[in-house]
């Protein structure tokens, strides 16, 4: 269980979220799946900057097929999809 | 019951019925405005100075006497783009304006915003730039060698693909037939009827607002927030409806331009490229040279098949990565083959820029498997549709990439549908009376076969719906309406899902501030994803409308059902709401009218090694089968009758669905007989319908259309995608039906009437006949 909060403590009852990252964002990681432990009030925005992921600014975060805003809240649960700029065919 | 029996008992009120398109009386009598027809007070006209080079370093760019032009407002260059100065996909390889160097005639260095049209066009003229030209590189087997001059500072193969399963070798020494050729194919242009156009502006709020043809108003927002260095929020993209798009529209190319020239004059900006500039600047398909040794034992079944693939990106990569991918999982068709091993190179050149283009990269590879298939089953004397029948994938097959078949498989039975078809039953009669003496006929079958959506890549849609105080629903869902018939399937799912009269349904399409993110019109997904969105979302609206009207009713939610779009009461039917009544309550009491929901892309954990998406969850299958006629004095080949057995799962609307398919075979015609964008040296010289010939009505073929309906257990009611597998056999059964008039095989694509003649004459040994052009 990686802990990502504020000052390196939890705020308020965390959210757990299992992320999965793909693509070349997840370069400097070892695992293309991380288990975060997020502030109450956590945000999208919040678990970005949370991961050590290129180009942030212009990547997908998804829940449940739905793409999140950068103030969309998380919930204890989330399975959230880091995705790059992609397509195929 | 069989799962496509299940589908024929399920009783369903919209889908499956050819449901009148929605956008097709607007369309058809000139009513529709696309967004090249649009025109703002204040408007300013836009043009882009692009390069007179198709290879050069950039020594200089002055722009003072384009700005000295009357009527000039802006004139922008690299200096002017706050963000990444590159676009593209996946990968942004691709200046907004080239700043060091040029790599096709293409390439943009200035964008001006004037008053009229002319006086942006004289600008353009007038943007000077000292070059210092560098050796064009056009062959893209060339630019593969080491000393090759470099299109890109990191070398000229943008992405090399090895996929190895088995062992080709052992397989090809105790093989009955070996056969091995190389095969090319043209660049064919997309030739939509829209050209690429846009306004761009800003709204009340300063941020931009672009009236884009795209096929994905998401990812258009993001690369034009990208290039603009601002959140993608502050960038709003509407994209329906488009002009033809057929996966040319799928890559930015007038938004981030119309979006920093709006930003800049604060007015309303528009933008319409030329037919000749869409032909030089726009993405065409990849040029392919496959080399192709395919085994077979003594009974007909391939046993190995090795591959070679040469694909000619051009100056940028755009999707040229993903296109080689397909190329790779379609080289060996819809086969079982145990030992396989491809080699795919994506080569930089200077030749234009290669991208999405319809088959994605299996058109190519399809001609190629299919004539060795031919040849093979010549030299085994053995019927060319039994060996296909013998070969192809059955449900609960391992594929060829040695993965489990999950989706549902109709191949076998579209073979049948083949195989029983007028055309072929009576084709002795058909070859038997052609309209002149030297003229011959011939028929082939052959087979094809596509993932739809994106492999192994992540995939994603969502939908929302609203219900309106009226009681009607907007559905918002971002895949653009392309001429595919979306928005009208997306109205029947809705319908179907939401029990009301489709009339009640307004689809809100491709607009970024409206919709959420559905995804691209891409990879004959925009049905699966959006209607399964759809499908995801309208539970969510029927439980509100169940909650309100179980208030309304006094009653308990579980207690009442849908009829008509009406809720009624089950224990007491006079207990009756119309959505009407419903949405009234709903508006007056500010309750939630709104849901939303997502659907996440079923897929295979891992792309097979050596790949970015192989495998995909689920395949379009067909068959095909063709009648030609060919000239022998000429060359000239008429394809005379044409079948196709698509299998693309439930069928949604009929009408939608043959359309798709006949348009798909006459793209298909241009790609087997006409369409090659002649580029020598880096310069385009078939840039217009003067000198680019597609088909035209007096092309077209008698075509039947006889679907195989599956049940595919992640479609929307059991659909696949479509748009695509009809074109990707056209090219293979028209050259094999070639061979099986003339005994003269084409290993060239598009079988132009000089490569014709040609091969009937070294057939009956009388060698070349002068033209080297045309290989």
């Amino acid at each position: 269980m990686k802990h990502c909060t504020e000052g390196g403590k939890p705020v308020g009852n965390p959210v757990r979220v299992r992320v999965k990252i793909f693509g070349a964002p997840m370069l400097a990681l070892e695992s293309n799946e991380l288990m975060l432990e997020l502030g109450e009030e956590a945000t999208t925005e919040d678990l970005l900057k949370s991961i050590p992921v290129k180009d942030r600014d212009y990547l997908y975060i998804v829940r449940e097929g739905i793409r999140l805003k950068p103030s969309t809240k998380l919930k204890d649960g989330d399975e959230i999809l880091v995705v790059p700029p992609i397509a195929g065919g | 019951m069989t799962e496509t029996a299940a589908v024929g008992a399920q009783k369903l009120e919209w889908v499956g019925k050819s449901v009148v398109r929605k956008d097709g009386a607007g369309k058809v009598t000139g009513e529709t405005k696309f967004f090249s027809d649009m025109s703002f007070p204040n408007m300013l006209f836009a043009k882009a100075a692009r390069s007179r080079y198709p290879h050069a370093r950039i020594k200089g760019i002055n722009t003072k006497k384009a700005e000295a032009i009357p009527g000039v407002v802006a004139v922008l260059t690299h200096k002017d783009v706050p963000g990444v100065n590159g676009f593209g996909i996946v990968v942004p390889d691709q200046p907004v304006l080239c700043h060091d160097k040029v790599r096709y005639l293409g390439d943009a260095i200035a964008v001006i915003a004037a008053e009229t049209m002319e006086a942006a066009e004289r600008a353009a003229q007038l943007v000077e730039v000292e070059y210092e030209p560098l050796p064009v590189v056009s062959d893209p087997v060339e630019a593969m060698k080491p000393d090759a001059p470099k299109v890109h500072e990191k070398g000229n193969i943008q992405r090399h693909a090895t996929v190895r399963v088995g062992d080709v070798e052992k397989a090809f020494r105790e093989a009955a037939v070996v056969v091995e050729n190389t095969y090319r194919t043209g660049r064919q242009m997309h030739m939509f009827l829209e050209i690429e156009a846009g306004v761009g502006m800003l709204d009340e709020e300063g941020n931009i607002v672009l009236y884009v043809g795209g096929q994905s108003p998401y990812r258009d927002q993001m690369q034009v927030s990208r290039a603009l260095g601002i959140k993608p929020e502050q960038v709003r993209v509407i994209s329906t409806p488009v002009g033809g798009a057929f996966g040319g529209k799928e890559e930015n190319t007038v938004q981030i331009h119309l979006a920093m020239l709006a930003l800049k004059t604060k007015r309303p900006v528009k933008m319409v490229w030329t037919r000749e500039e869409s032909g030089v600047t726009g993405i065409k398909r990849h040029p392919m040279i496959v080399t192709m040794k395919t085994a077979a034992d003594r009974s007909g079944r391939i046993v190995a098949n090795q591959v070679r693939i040469v694909a000619d990106t051009g100056a940028y990569a755009s999707l040229g990565p993903t296109v080689l991918d397909v190329a790779i999982e379609n080289s060996c068709g819809p086969y079982r083959i145990p030992n396989i091993d491809i080699d795919a190179y994506l080569v930089y050149t200077n030749n234009g820029v290669a991208g999405a283009f319809r088959g994605f990269g299996a058109p190519q590879v399809n001609f190629t498997v299919e004539s060795n298939l031919d040849i093979i089953a010549e030299k085994l004397g053995m019927d060319r549709l039994e060996i296909r029948k013998k070969n192809v994938l059955r449900e609960g097959d391992i594929g060829p990439f040695g993965y489990k078949l999950l989706g549902s498989i109709g191949i076998y039975e579209t073979l049948q549908k083949a195989e029983r078809s007028d055309v072929w039953r009576n084709r002795e009669r058909y070859k038997s009376t052609p309209s002149a003496p030297w003229c011959k006929r011939g028929i082939a079958v052959t087979t094809a076969v596509k993932g739809f959506g994106f492999g192994a890549l992540p995939d994603f849609g969502a939908a929302s719906i609203q219900i309106t105080p009226t009681g009607k629903f907007v559905v918002g869902i971002s895949c653009p309406e392309i001429g595919q018939g979306a928005v009208t399937a997306y109205s029947q799912i809705a319908a179907e899902a939401l029990h009301c009269d489709i009339s009640d349904v307004y689809i809100a399409s491709a607009d970024t501030l409206l919709a959420p993110d559905t995804g691209s019109s891409s990879a004959s997904m925009a049905l699966v994803r959006g209607g399964n969105a759809i499908l995801a979302a309208a539970p969510k609206m029927n439980d509100l409308l169940l909650k309100t009207a179980a208030k309304i009713f006094g009653e308990r939610k579980e207690e009442l059902r849908f009829k008509g779009s009406h809720v009624v009461s089950i224990k007491n039917p006079k207990k009756s709401a119309t959505y009407a009544e419903i949405a009234q309550y709903m508006h007056r009491t500010s309750s939630e009218t709104k849901v939303v929901a997502g659907f996440n892309v079923p897929r295979v954990d891992k792309p097979v090694k050596g790949s970015l998406e192989i495998p995909h969850w689920s395949y379009m299958y067909a068959s095909a089968v063709a009648l030609v006629e060919v000239n022998t004095l000429t060359g000239a080949t008429k394809v005379l009758k044409f079948f196709l057995s698509p299998d693309s799962g439930k069928i949604i609307n009929p009408q939608s669905y043959t359309g798709q398919c006949e348009g798909a075979i006459v793209q298909g015609l241009g790609f087997a007989l006409t369409e090659d964008t002649q580029i020598e040296n880096g310069i385009v010289r078939t840039n217009n319908f003067t000198t680019y010939i597609i088909p035209t009505i007096c092309d077209i073929p008698e075509i039947e259309v006889d679907p195989v309906e599956t049940y595919e257990k992640i479609g929307p009611f059991g659909a696949k995608g479509l748009g695509e597998i009809g074109i990707i056999p056209v090219g293979s059964v028209v050259a094999n039906a070639l061979y099986d008039a003339t005994g003269a095989r084409v290993f060239t694509l598009p079988a132009t009437p000089e490569r014709v003649y040609k091969a009937i004459r070294e057939k009956k040994g009388l060698g070349d006949f002068a033209s080297k052009s045309q290989s």
